[in-house]
């Protein structure tokens, strides 16, 4: 699903250069779900940003489902992102001028598709996040919680075969932050998507088939390729779910 | 394709806009006032050719005219004759006319604008008059029409008297309306219509005045041959042929028409440029502001960008919103543009020959909205083509965006080059002249750009200060207008550009009278007397001297005509199709003084002056000094012979020397000069210049001199220097409308700007009385801060106008510059007061909010 071969990244910082990402190499399973975590400034997010092809390696390749990220120019980017690609922020980046029904429509419109045929899928959505009453909703409206699960409901809405998620629950108290940890492996797992997390809650990496551990631009440690669906990981995200049945 | 919006930016876009039209609506409002000013301007302009069109004849008042300086030779009399239709004749001159008030006891003269007519003039249209009617009844009666102006400063009624050379006449009625002449008309002199044969018997049109003699022909259904205007131009170059030597004035209704629509042309030219600044300064605003929302889109641009939106959809997003806003911006301003069409007549009343007809200009009205919405597309180009810069990056990262760093400096050039033609496009099609268009954008970039440079220079200037010992309300007010996304700059040069407007053209205004001031101040002439013969000089001088006034020159006048220029007849060079010279100094009929010496105004640029020489008859070529402009128009050099007919005798004379004369003067200067010692036995009449010690000396004097001698015009140049006055304000005032379109556009642009930074203002403001500042406080920062914007503001437009003063007054006036402070003062103070004006209006809801309100607004 994604390979990274070799990524580099140096950012020229007044004269000297500052590398920020080096060589890192790793391959993710379809299916499966991985944190990154690191102490902060060890190119967590950096790493995302090339993965998700936001920005570009200074040498080496990431590799999505098979496409070279590095000979593609930005709008065949964004065409990639667009098929493949989920994205859940820190800070939500809602569009502040749509609605929450309009924010979540936004991937599959982009595709061209009607507003008849996306708009019961994303009121879908929003119910299954919670958002039932708050559909016609704008951002500045919702509270932060209610803001991600927004941003979660547009990040499945056009089932990407990947989802990055650069510290979801970051802005978020631990008890709304649970909450939408709970959302995102839940539906994660109805909808099969691959899942790349960077995090710096140990509880939340712990819940990921494998994690990655950046310091000072390497890979310190990595648990290792999952197979598939790995049971351990399969059995937690039930669990969960299960939990959250009864809690509500 | 493209080029075309897909379904996705459209949706976008609209769904974008929905929330904000307000401020979105704001931000275009830039360009409002400029095109309004273009509406109105181009639609009056179509308003005045529709009336000419309507017109036309009215214009003239017959379908052709023609005049020359002296009575009709046998030739031309021949020809008029053979001509028929139906015809009026007129003499025309200006004379001292003496009117006699039965409500005062004082008699009052004044150099008068004498149309003797005989005759049904005019065929077309009406003179109006009071009571209506008296225009039919003037020549039987052998009464008078007089000027309503004259009239009502001396207080005359129908039945009082007017004295027009030794003839006394009754004033039948007061002249309203002549067709064809604006009341501007009046400035030159009270105009007085009186019966033809009058004229003969005032004795004037033998002594040396200045005559007309026209004659109206109106061609009936009784000439059939006559009713096209190639028919009527062709008989019109017919009667040229005939008076082959001489200056003979043709004028058709089409050929009255173009010199009109050349006019009109010219002055909604001016007045359309002047517009153009506004329009420019409003899509200067309008740029900015889109800067300002291209950076604060960013991050919903980035969002787009990272939900697979192509770098192509989010440009036309936002493309799509601009254009929206320019297209709103542009209608706006067209409908106030039609609104102010209605009223714009008013400030041309006095220059306009008839009433308008007012109407929709469809022509008028697409060009000013096209011409508002390509302007600010153009000027947004570069801060929209930003949005292609965005980097997805910014979602995960955020750092600041700021859009102009990121294109490449290949693009901005592009694109700056783009706008410039474009600009230099629109304007050469508005003012259709390449030329002028690229000077006028040239010159408007300059000045934009030294209004920016001095703008900053006085912002960096402000913000230096160190103002410790200010209180907290002044420091805080102050450093508000350099929050981050300040648009200080441009709002400074906006309203700066009104404030040199509006200041340089009263300043220049103000030089213009103070030239005309300085030449009758001291011991310059203020009263000049002419056409005296020389039997009547002596006494002349007698009547000034016992009344106290001081003579300064007697000045003798000798006409003449060109008969060979080196050895060539005249008559043969006018016919060689590849001569140099111009018609008019051919044919000219020069008046010429003699002196031994150069005056002040005379200043020698090629030759030598040679002051004296033998008479005629002497055999010796007299060397002669040409004004350089005559020098030019005859295409002659030093040393070039010219001879001269003086009533018959012919003069050798050779060009000794070329000077360059400053006619601006009140003293009689001379195109063309003798020395002393040829002329003097020639016949000849004077012109006298003296200094009178006062108003009514002037005004007693001058009856006096007219008493005895009624041929003998003056100049009063107190009254002249009046009518000059009069004549710019009215000028002036049009020019000054139009530079208030300048203002009002830096009043919308601060409203949008204040608009743009309405939610960091308000978070501001909640964070301050959440430390526990009180309203008052709050109040007096907001009123520091636009207090601080005005004023900077005029302090760059006033800088800037008083250096162009001073240019002004020391390369073209000749002038030591002394400003009328108080006057800018005032301007600037009211300037001041509607910034503030307008900051408060943006501002009074954010007071009224309550903190927790606003606390939940989001960026937007
Ligand atoms: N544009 C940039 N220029 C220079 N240095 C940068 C830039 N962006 C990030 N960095 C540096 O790269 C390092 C890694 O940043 P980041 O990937 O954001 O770390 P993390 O997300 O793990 O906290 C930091 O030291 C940061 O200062
Ligand atoms: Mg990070």
């Amino acid at each position: 699903m994604l390979r990274v071969e070799d990524l580099t990244k140096t950012y020229q910082s007044g004269d000297r250069p500052l590398t920020v990402l080096d060589r890192v190499t790793f391959e993710i399973e379809p299916g499966t779900s991985c944190a990154i975590v690191g102490p902060s400034g060890s190119g967590k997010t950096t790493l995302l940003g090339l993965c998700a092809g936001l920005d570009r390696a200074t040498s080496g390749d990431v590799y999505l489902k098979d496409h070279s990220l590095r000979i593609l120019d930005e709008d065949a980017l964004a065409v990639i992102r667009n098929r493949h690609i989920g994205f859940v922020f820190q800070s939500f980046q809602l569009i502040p001028t749509l609605t929450a029904l309009e924010n979540v429509m936004v991937p599959m419109e982009l595709r061209g598709a009607g507003y008849e045929e996306v708009s019961a899928r994303a009121e879908r959505l929003l119910v299954e996040v919670g958002l039932a009453g708050r559909i016609h909703h704008y951002p500045t409206q919702l509270s932060g919680g209610e803001q991600q699960r927004v941003g979660m409901a547009r990040a499945f809405i056009h089932e990407p075969d990947i989802l990055f998620a650069d510290e979801p629950t970051g802005n978020l108290d631990e008890e709304t932050g649970s909450q939408i940890e709970e959302i995102l492996f839940d539906l994660n797992q109805k909808e099969g998507t691959t899942l790349v997390i960077v995090t710096h809650d140990p509880e939340l990496a712990a819940q990921c088939d494998r994690i990655i551990r950046l310091k000072g631009g390497r890979v310190a440690t990595d648990s290792g390729p999952a197979a598939g669906s790995a049971a351990p990981a399969g059995f937690n995200r039930n669990s969960r779910s299960a939990k959250k049945m009864v809690d509500s | 394709m493209p080029l075309i919006p897909d379904l996705f930016s459209f949706k976008t876009a609209w769904r974008d806009a929905r929330t904000q039209f307000r401020s979105l609506l704001l931000y275009s409002g830039g360009i409002v006032a400029g095109v309004a000013a273009l509406v109105a301007i181009l639609s009056f302009r179509s308003d005045v050719m529709l009336t000419v069109n309507d017109q036309a004849r009215e214009l003239l008042g017959a379908d052709l005219e023609i005049s020359l300086n002296e009575p009709y030779g046998d030739s031309l009399t021949a020809w008029v004759d053979s001509v028929g239709g139906e015809q009026a004749r007129s003499i025309e001159f200006s004379s001292m006319v003496l009117y006699r008030s039965s409500n005062s006891d004082d008699d009052a003269t004044r150099l008068s604008q004498i149309r003797a007519i005989d005759g049904a003039f005019p065929f077309y249209g009406e003179i109006k008059t009071e009571p209506s009617g008296a225009a039919m009844n003037y020549q039987e009666e052998r009464t008078a029409l007089v000027d309503r102006p004259i009239m009502n400063q001396l207080g005359l009624q129908v039945g009082d008297s007017i004295r027009v050379g030794t003839e006394w006449l009754e004033i039948a009625g007061m002249i309203l309306e002549v067709p064809g002449e604006s009341a501007a008309f009046s400035l030159i002199g009270p105009r007085i219509i009186i019966p033809e044969e009058v004229a003969s018997g005032t004795g004037l049109l033998d002594r040396g005045s200045r005559v007309q003699y026209k004659t109206w022909f109106r061609f009936g259904p009784d000439r059939p041959e006559l009713q096209s205007d190639e028919a009527v131009e062709e008989l019109a170059s017919e009667a040229r042929e005939r008076v082959s030597d001489r200056r003979l004035g043709v004028t058709t209704v089409a050929s009255r028409m173009d010199d009109f629509s050349r006019i009109v042309d010219n002055l909604t030219k001016f007045l359309g440029m002047v517009g153009f600044i506004a329009l420019m300064l409003g899509a200067l605003g309008v740029a900015s502001a889109v800067y300002v929302y291209i950076k604060r889109k960013s991050i919903t641009v980035a969002t787009l960008r990272c939900l697979g939106a192509s770098s192509r959809q989010t440009l036309h997003i936002f493309g799509l919103q601009i254009a929206g806003l320019g297209f709103a911006g542009a209608l706006a301003g067209s409908l106030l543009g039609l609104i102010i069409q209605r009223f714009l007549p008013l400030l041309f009343t006095d220059f306009l020959p008839f009433e308008l007809v007012q109407q929709v200009s469809v022509p008028a009205l697409m060009l000013g909205f096209l011409t508002g919405v390509a302007v600010s597309f153009a000027f947004a180009v570069l801060p929209l083509l930003s949005i292609n810069n965005i980097s997805p990056l910014l979602t995960i990262r955020s750092t600041d965006f700021s859009p102009l760093a990121h294109v490449p400096k290949r693009i901005k050039a592009t694109v700056g080059v783009g706008v410039i033609l474009l600009l230099i496009a629109i304007l050469a099609l508005l003012l259709e002249s390449i030329a002028v268009a690229v000077l006028f954008v040239g010159g408007l970039i300059a000045s934009i750009l030294i209004l920016m440079g001095t703008s900053v220079l006085l912002i960096r200037l402000a913000r230096s200060m160190r103002l410790r010992s200010f209180s907290y309300i002044w420091r805080q007010g102050i450093a508000n207008m350099f929050r981050p996304n300040n648009q200080t700059a441009v709002l400074v040069t906006t309203l700066g550009m009104g404030m040199l407007l509006i200041g340089s053209m009263y300043l220049s205004q103000e030089m213009i009278l103070q030239r005309i001031d300085l030449q009758t101040g001291g011991n310059q002439p203020n009263l000049v007397f002419y056409d005296i013969q020389t039997d009547q000089r002596e006494d002349i001088i007698e009547i000034a001297e016992s009344h106290d006034t001081q003579i300064l020159e007697q000045v003798p006048i000798v006409s003449m005509r060109l008969s060979r220029l080196n050895d060539r007849p005249v008559r043969e060079i006018r016919e060689d199709t590849t001569r140099q010279a111009g018609n008019w100094a051919l044919t000219r009929e020069y008046r010429v003084s003699y002196r031994d010496e150069l005056n002040e105004a005379e200043t020698i640029r090629e030759g030598e002056w040679i002051g004296r020489s033998e008479g005629i008859g002497s055999g010796v070529t007299v060397p002669v000094s040409l004004d350089h402009r005559l020098a030019d128009d005859l295409n002659v050099e030093l040393n070039d012979r010219l001879t001269f007919d003086v009533q018959g005798v012919p003069v050798e004379t050779y060009v000794a020397s070329i000077r360059e004369v400053d006619f601006q003067r009140p003293q009689p200067n001379f195109f063309l000069l003798f020395p002393s010692g040829v002329l003097e036995q020639a016949p000849q009449f004077f012109a006298v210049t003296m200094r009178s010690p006062d108003e009514l000396t002037t005004a007693q004097l001058q009856q006096e001199v007219v008493q005895a001698h009624p041929n003998v015009s003056a100049i009063d140049i107190g009254l002249v220097l009046e009518s000059v006055q009069t004549f710019l304000d009215k000028v002036a005032m049009a020019v000054q409308f139009m530079a208030l379109f300048s203002i009002l556009t830096g009043l919308i642009v601060l409203a949008s700007a204040i608009a743009i930074s309405r939610f960091q203002r308000i978070r501001e403001s909640v964070l301050l009385r959440t430390i526990g500042a009180s309203r008052r406080q709050i109040r007096g920062i907001q009123v520091v801060e636009y207090l601080w914007l005005g004023t900077l503001a005029c302090l760059t437009g006033v800088l800037l106008s008083l250096i162009a003063g001073w240019l002004l007054a020391y390369f073209y006036f000749d002038l030591v510059f002394v400003p009328d402070v108080p006057a800018l003062v005032v301007a600037s103070l009211i300037v001041i007061a509607l910034t503030l004006a307008v900051g408060f209006l943006n501002m009074r809801n954010i007071l009224h909010k309550s903190p927790l309100e606003i606390l939940r607004l989001n960026a937007e």
